[in-house]
């Protein structure tokens, strides 16, 4: 979805039937008056803590990822000026091995704006949205990540 | 009054919801309470880690409950990206 500021585009989407897609990302972001893109992208790895994955499942609360994104990404605008432009997509859904969970992309006249605001969405993402990883092993078990706990007044 | 409480994550294992039922001037500290003895002793350890929110917004402990039907959700540790 587009969001009320035309420089961030925000969505959730299950990812058992629609995969992220990095080029929309940079297609968004791009822009005549910017000569800078960053893309970070999320990956299911094979292992956690010494322990062999076969997949994850995300659970999102999509109402709230979705404000919560959203006030991220006018936080970077804040911060590193409002040339910036954002796009964020979450996964939700079982993902395999290798499947993107989330692309990250920004885009802004000069690199070290994109760089940090790209590093500072990723970042706040992991502490702040509610979004949980259930990770599945190679023996049959699954366990939900530990995470960080959300703060008050956070 | 009445609290319909969204389960996310690790919470996921006792359903997506659960209907609480709260003394009218209840809390969210008479949530947590409830939840707890609802879901049984050891969901003790997770609820006191975890965070309310309404569907726009987290909310603080301080967070005034209406005399109706209460909204909420219950957030555990997060871990996305």
């Amino acid at each position: 979805m587009n969001d009320n500021n035309e420089n961030i585009f925000i969505d959730v989407w299950d990812v058992e039937t629609k995969s992220i897609d990095a080029q929309q990302a940079l297609d968004f972001v791009a822009d005549d008056a910017n000569g800078a893109a960053n893309l970070f992208l999320g990956a299911v790895r094979n292992h956690n803590q010494g322990r062999e994955v076969e997949g994850v499942s995300y659970d999102v609360y999509e109402e709230l990822a979705v404000n919560n994104f959203r006030d991220i990404c006018e936080e970077a605008i804040s911060k590193w000026g409002k040339e910036l432009r954002l796009y964020v997509v979450h996964g939700k859904g079982r993902l395999n091995i290798g499947g993107l969970s989330i692309v990250i992309a920004a885009g802004s006249p000069h690199r070290k704006e994109s760089f940090e605001a790209c590093r500072y969405v990723i970042e706040e993402i992991k502490h702040r949205s509610p979004v949980w990883k259930q990770e599945h092993y190679i023996d049959g078990d699954s366990d939900w990540v530990q995470g960080h706990a959300l703060c008050q007044h956070g | 009054m009445k609290v319909e409480l969204q389960l996310f994550g690790a919470f996921r294992k006792y359903g997506s919801e659960i209907e609480l039922d709260i003394p009218d001037g209840g809390s969210i500290s008479e949530v947590k309470s409830e939840l707890e003895r609802v879901l049984g002793g050891n969901s003790s350890q997770l609820i006191n880690i975890s965070r309310f929110a309404t569907n726009t917004a987290m909310i603080e402990d301080s967070y005034e409950l209406n005399d109706g039907v209460n909204k909420l959700a219950i957030l555990p540790p997060v871990s996305g990206g």
